[in-house]
């Protein structure tokens, strides 16, 4: 079965500087994989390019067998990507702004809408569908970027620090759809800086640091490869240590 | 504590003027000394007037003129005012730390109203202070009182625009106050224009009358040399008692603003522009969606568009430039026939406005850039868009002059459409990721840009009118944006 997303030789530079190294990286279809790794490790780069918002400078990334570069157009199609600061439009409500993202995925109006009310509703977000976005607060705000990726049903999902700003039910919420996502087929790939997400729910993990995956398994594997049977905090701490890599 | 010490009033005052002199590029420095230059030479243009009609000598040669010139430029100090009393007051900046801080709210208060005081007043002054130092240097050192009473009326004019942008929050609410004040400001320097085109906006009979009412006791009691609307004038050109009387009224002004409205600042600042939920709605709730990417961009672009009162009132504040020309019209006077240039050159204008708008200010980059469509589609289905109104706005006029001629109508609908393409065009090869409320500024880091879209539209208008003219070098003005638009195409594909 092809990989839900594969990365080869992928390498960013910003003004000499690596940001991402050689990465990579294969997620087959139907996994939960969090992608860890500490402040300016490269993560949000690589997630950027995958989504195909910025370019590589060598290297090559497939979803679903998709070449993002050569096919961007397939390639989208079956994904979704989720920014830790999305970007919505104050001055639409949350109707019309799903309407939009349906738009842009060509998807069926009568779909579209009966999906849009399903997920406003699991999101807590009915009562407030026809109010501008800009009263949102900074939670309903993540919670209606999330439904917009997940109106068309994208049979990927990229999420970059997706519970950011979400408080204990939202956050219970967001979670409980993602899992529902996995079990349903889908691929879910996010970051987080909460490990105790990936501990709970990520099948597999990446650890990523100055551009490149440190390692990735499981968190047994993990805790293998340390040596030692910490938690998934002991066994970041120790493989992102300034002096680990040298 | 010393002023000059942290956190006094000078202290801030420098915090300041650091804050506003950042952020220029090599062009705006550039385009400074560029200014200053000139301002050097338009010295030597005041040394001569000044020696030949000393300033204290214009009141007594023509008091209307000289007191219409000194409201005029007076309002226009109010008007820049209340844009800067807006920044001031909503927008957040360093407002949450300030206000967080042990110094006290009057000081910050005013440190910002000097601030407005003395950025309101930069345009003006660069024009007038040359005349206060040729006069001068030309012996008459009582001139120099023009900078305390210049700096006294920029302060009276921050006073005035702080008290009514935070009466208007106080009663219609900071997101309006916002967009009342700013709207306010706008129309005032419109107005200023209309005022100006007076004399030929007025029907003969109603010249004739008021020329004789300028010639009354009346008028020479308002309009004279010794009428109070004259004293900031006498002021500013160095008479003691005026100029000692007009600095105190506006310091007392200034001071009474800021002692009175310091707590519904800093309330103000502190509610900053939180909106409130608008009612829902069942029927919008339950209304089905449409499908096509056509439909959502374009109806998303003009949602935005029209759900933004500032934008578009500042964009349909152009049209007020065309009421003479509307006035000739209605007179049937032959000049009326100069409106379809002057529509061509301001439709191209306002697609430009909203050009930027729908690129460069998309507010959603990231979710248009992951979308499975390419950035080409997208961007033409905006620009579609954005020219959509303009093109609207150009058909009454495209149907006045079908009344008298029906070539005439058909070549306005062309060269207006050939204008606001052009001028869209620009903006899309220029667009860089920029917030909604930097319309105006647009063009400050790329001048070239700006200048470029002057000198199409203005190069459309002009063919037009030589076109109308049924002038065989029409094709020649329209050369220069085609030309522009030909080499801008090959560097792109260079």
């Amino acid at each position: 079965m092809v990989p839900a997303l594969e990365i080869r030789g992928l390498i960013k530079q910003f003004g000499g500087h690596y940001a991402v190294d050689k990465l990579d990286l294969t997620v087959p279809q139907g996994e939960f994989h969090a992608l860890l790794g500490p402040n300016g490790a490269g993560k949000t780069t690589t997630l950027r390019i995958v989504a195909g918002l910025a370019p590589a400078d060598h290297g090559g990334v497939r979803v679903l067998g998709h070449d993002i570069a050569a096919d961007p157009v397939a390639a989208k199609r079956v994904l979704a990507f989720l920014p830790d600061d999305p970007m919505l439009y104050g001055k639409l409500d949350a109707l019309e702004y799903l309407e939009f993202v349906a738009g842009l995925w060509s998807m069926d109006a009568r779909a579209a809408r009966s999906r849009a009310d399903v997920l406003l509703g699991r999101l807590g977000l009915a009562d407030k569908a026809t109010q501008r976005v800009e009263s949102y607060s900074r939670g309903m705000r993540q919670k209606l970027a999330l439904a917009g990726a997940l109106i068309h049903e994208p049979q990927v999902m990229i999420l970059d620090e997706p519970l950011t700003g979400l408080d204990a039910a939202a956050a219970r919420q967001v979670k409980d759809i993602l899992v529902e996502r996995v079990r349903a087929g889908g691929t879910v790939i996010l970051t987080t800086h909460i490990l105790e997400i990936a501990e709970r729910l990520a099948e597999r993990i990446s650890i990523i640091s100055r551009g490149r995956i440190l390692a990735q398994g499981t968190l047994a594997e993990l805790r293998r490869q340390v040596g030692h049977g910490g938690t998934l905090e002991d066994v970041f701490l120790e493989l992102t240590a300034p002096d680990a890599g040298a | 504590m010393r002023a000059l010490d942290p956190p006094g009033v000078l202290w801030l005052m420098r915090h300041e003027l650091r804050l506003g002199s950042r952020g220029m590029g090599v062009s705006r420095l550039f385009f400074l000394a560029f200014g200053a230059a000139i301002w050097i030479l338009f010295h030597f243009v005041a040394w001569a007037v000044v020696r030949a009609a000393p300033p204290q000598a214009w009141l007594a040669r023509a008091p209307a003129l000289v007191i219409a010139a000194e409201a005029f430029l007076l309002l226009l100090v109010v008007s820049w005012a209340f844009g800067l009393a807006v920044r001031a007051i909503f927008d957040r900046g360093d407002l949450d730390l300030l206000v967080s801080s042990p110094v006290p709210a009057a000081h910050f208060y005013a440190t910002r109203g000097c601030y407005v005081a003395v950025a309101s007043l930069s345009t003006v002054l660069i024009l007038t202070a040359p005349f206060a130092n040729a006069a001068a240097l030309q012996g008459h050192l009582a001139a120099l009182l023009f900078y305390p009473v210049m700096l006294s009326l920029g302060l009276a004019a921050a006073g005035v625009a702080f008290a009514a942008t935070l009466g208007l929050a106080r009663a219609v609410g900071a997101r309006r106050a916002r967009t009342l004040a700013q709207l306010l400001g706008a129309f005032v320097g419109a107005g200023i224009l209309i005022v100006t085109q007076i004399q030929s906006l007025l029907s003969p009979s109603t010249r004739v009358a008021w020329g004789s009412w300028l010639r009354s006791g009346a008028a020479h009691a308002w309009l004279g040399p010794e009428s109070p609307l004259a004293w900031p004038l006498r002021a500013a050109t160095g008479e003691l008692v005026p100029a000692v009387t007009t600095i105190a009224a506006c310091v007392a002004l200034f001071w009474a603003v800021i002692a009175s409205t310091q707590r519904a600042f800093v309330d103000t600042a502190n509610r900053g522009l939180d909106v409130a939920p608008r009612r829902t709605s069942a029927r919008r709730a339950m209304r089905a969606f449409r499908a096509g990417l056509a439909w959502v961009v374009v109806t998303k672009e003009l949602r935005l568009i029209a759900r933004d009162p500032l934008l578009i009132a500042k964009s349909l504040l152009q049209m007020i430039y065309l009421v003479p020309l509307l006035v000739l019209f209605a007179r049937a006077n032959p000049a009326w026939r100069l409106i379809g240039p002057a529509v061509v050159v301001m439709m191209a204008n306002l697609a430009a406005s909203f050009a930027w708008i729908a690129i460069s200010a998309e507010e959603a980059p990231d979710l248009l850039a992951s979308a499975p469509v390419s950035r080409a589609r997208i961007e033409a289905l905006k620009l579609a868009a954005a020219m959509l109104a303009p093109c609207v706005l150009t058909v009454p006029f495209v149907l006045f002059y079908a009344r008298h001629s029906p070539a005439d109508a058909l070549l306005l609908a062309l060269f207006a459409a050939a204008a606001m393409a052009t001028s869209a065009t620009i903006e899309r090869w220029s667009a860089r990721p920029a917030p909604r409320e930097s319309l105006a500024q647009r063009h400050k880091d790329n001048m070239l840009v700006g200048f470029g879209e002057m000198f199409a539209s203005l190069g459309w208008g002009a063919a037009f009118y030589l076109a109308l003219g049924r002038n065989a070098y029409a094709w020649a003005p329209a050369a220069v944006p085609v030309a522009g638009l030909l080499v801008a195409a090959w560097l792109r594909r260079r």
